[in-house]
């Protein structure tokens, strides 16, 4: 019963923990401009997630290695390191993005200076790292999540065309700008599959000391928290291809997102709106700041963990510490963090194929994982999506200038 | 990758992302006036708080002064004045929200025609 319980909290924990300032941005501007055209991308997206986040958190149970540690191992130093400080970039823009939706989250409830704002939310999450146990923070931003949970609740009451919604399951190549298009399918399939995630993901599972016995709860997290985590990224497409694209309102400011849940349900569905998003960017603005201190602590070698305590892994929190106060000096100059979060979002796609190939590998390496190594449906789905992988990779810059950031 | 970086540094800093064709600045004005009257809509409506309205009325006020030194036709300067007149209206609450409902669906129709 307790098992269950415990279960039950990681899959809840899961879904509130799922959707970050990348998704929210794609999904409420794809379907401002492209109504449910694109809800396929989403379900590729997703389901890239759960395949790797699978994959990465039995690796970790089995080896007890998470995954910078497997990619120095797989790929030697040269090449782990170019991935390594791609990682970081892409970790580094991200925490930009996640700590100026903080600050602008925290802007529409409480109308203070937005600066003022980013210097509290900093030192707020500051503190949320330096002193929560790792548990707590799970949990706490992952519950605090689930008020997104109201976009759901939007989306019915929007009443949108449901047989429309239903044909935007099947891929299609879409109606208006092909460029355009596409430059969402990747940043779609790009927020989804986000390499802080899994980063995140392995590392929690080295830190909560998994080991072969839960990959139950490995399955259950990944596969059912994943998957109603991305009932959020639907509802937030449903909603705004519902209310925004008869209007022909771009969705390209964060106040929208709100505005999309405030319309349909009232001031109870706004204050959910930024209550939730405010818990969710802040989640992710401390996954992305710990994912940046694990990779180079992992990478090198160093201690690591928040189970350690800070004094007892030093290097570990300087790391995460100095991700923090960059990417606090990138959003304090002013720079819109929409902008920062679509480019963190398509340099993620870029960096994506360095992060999840060393996953497959090991993940698929009887020698190294025994009776636990990748099935046939592992192996087909971890191969089809690396193939995935690279093609948006290849694409994803040219198709950013193509698109001129998908405003056409 | 040198390049890439370059060109995509150069497209940020040059300001690219506002548009410079008449009719994507139509497009622009349109969109910003709708959602200015969506939000002016759930004003009337107590739907928002306050705080909500004002920091997001501040918020399109600020896309339409990004766009301004860029609109070249006189017809689209009038829209955008007009526009900018009704957010700092919605802003200060000055004045009554269906009033600026209309006005900004009514400048949103008459841009979404400009641009096509």
């Amino acid at each position: 019963m307790r098992k269950i319980f415990s279960i039950a909290l990681g899959i809840i924990a899961a879904i509130g923990g799922f959707v970050d300032i990348g998704d929210i941005v794609f999904n409420v501007a794809a379907g401002a401009v492209f109504g449910y055209q694109l809800l396929w991308a989403v379900v590729i997206g997703v389901g890239g997630i759960i395949t790797y986040a699978e994959m990465c958190g039995r690796v970790a149970a089995v080896s007890e290695k998470a995954v910078f540690d497997v990619v120095r191992e797989r790929l030697g130093f040269s090449v782990g390191l170019v991935t390594l400080v791609a990682g970081q970039l892409v970790n580094l823009l991200t925490l930009a993005a996640e700590i100026g939706g903080v600050a602008l989250t925290l802007q529409f409830l409480s109308g203070l200076p937005y600066r003022l704002l980013l210097v509290l939310g900093v030192f707020a999450l500051f503190v949320v790292l330096w002193a929560m146990p790792f548990s707590w923070i799970e949990r706490i931003f992952g519950y605090g999540g689930l008020a997104l949970l109201v976009f759901v609740v939007a989306a019915i009451k929007l009443n949108p065309d449901w047989g429309s919604v239903a044909h935007g399951f099947v891929p299609s190549t879409g109606s208006g700008n092909g460029v355009v298009y596409a430059y969402y399918v990747v940043g779609l399939i790009g927020a989804a599959m986000i390499p802080y995630e899994v980063y995140f993901y392995s590392s929690g599972a080295v830190e909560e000391r998994w080991r072969p016995k839960d990959l139950g709860i490995n399955r259950a997290n990944a596969l059912i928290g994943y998957a109603l985590g991305g009932l959020l990224s639907f509802a937030l497409m449903i909603s705004a291809g519902a209310l925004l694209l008869p209007r022909g309102i771009h969705a390209d400011l964060f106040g929208t997102v709100s505005l999309v849940a405030a319309s349909p349900i009232g001031q109870l569905g706004l204050i959910l709106a930024l209550v939730g998003t405010l818990f969710a960017v802040s989640g992710a603005a401390i996954d992305s700041a710990f994912s940046g201190g694990y990779n180079i602590a992992q990478f090198f070698g160093w201690e690591w963990g928040k189970y350690r305590h800070n004094a007892g892994a030093p290097r570990f929190t300087i790391a995460w510490s100095v991700m923090l106060i960059l990417a606090f000096l990138i959003v304090v100059t002013g720079v819109d963090p929409i902008l920062v979060t679509e480019f963190s979002v398509i340099f993620a796609v870029v960096a994506l194929p360095l992060t999840y190939l060393p996953i497959f590998l090991v993940a698929n390496d009887r020698a190294y994982m025994g009776r636990y190594a990748n099935g046939v449906l592992g192996n087909i789905f971890g191969g089809l999506y690396l193939v995935i992988i690279l093609v948006i990779a290849v694409v994803a810059i040219p198709l950013l200038i193509a698109s001129n950031m998908g405003q056409g | 990758m040198r390049r890439w970086s370059l060109v995509i540094c150069s497209l940020l800093l040059s300001g690219c992302l506002v548009p410079s064709e008449p009719a994507k600045q139509a497009e622009e004005i349109s969109s910003i006036s709708a959602e200015g009257a969506l939000l002016a809509h759930e004003v009337g409506e107590r739907d928002v708080t306050g705080t909500f309205a004002r920091v997001h009325a501040e918020a399109l006020r600020t896309k339409l002064s990004q766009l301004e030194p860029k609109v070249q036709v006189d017809t689209l300067a009038r829209l955008l004045r007009d526009a900018d007149a009704e957010f700092a209206a919605l802003e200060d609450e000055s004045g009554g929200a269906g009033e600026v409902e209309r006005r900004l669906e009514r400048i949103a129709k008459q841009a979404h025609e400009l641009a096509k």
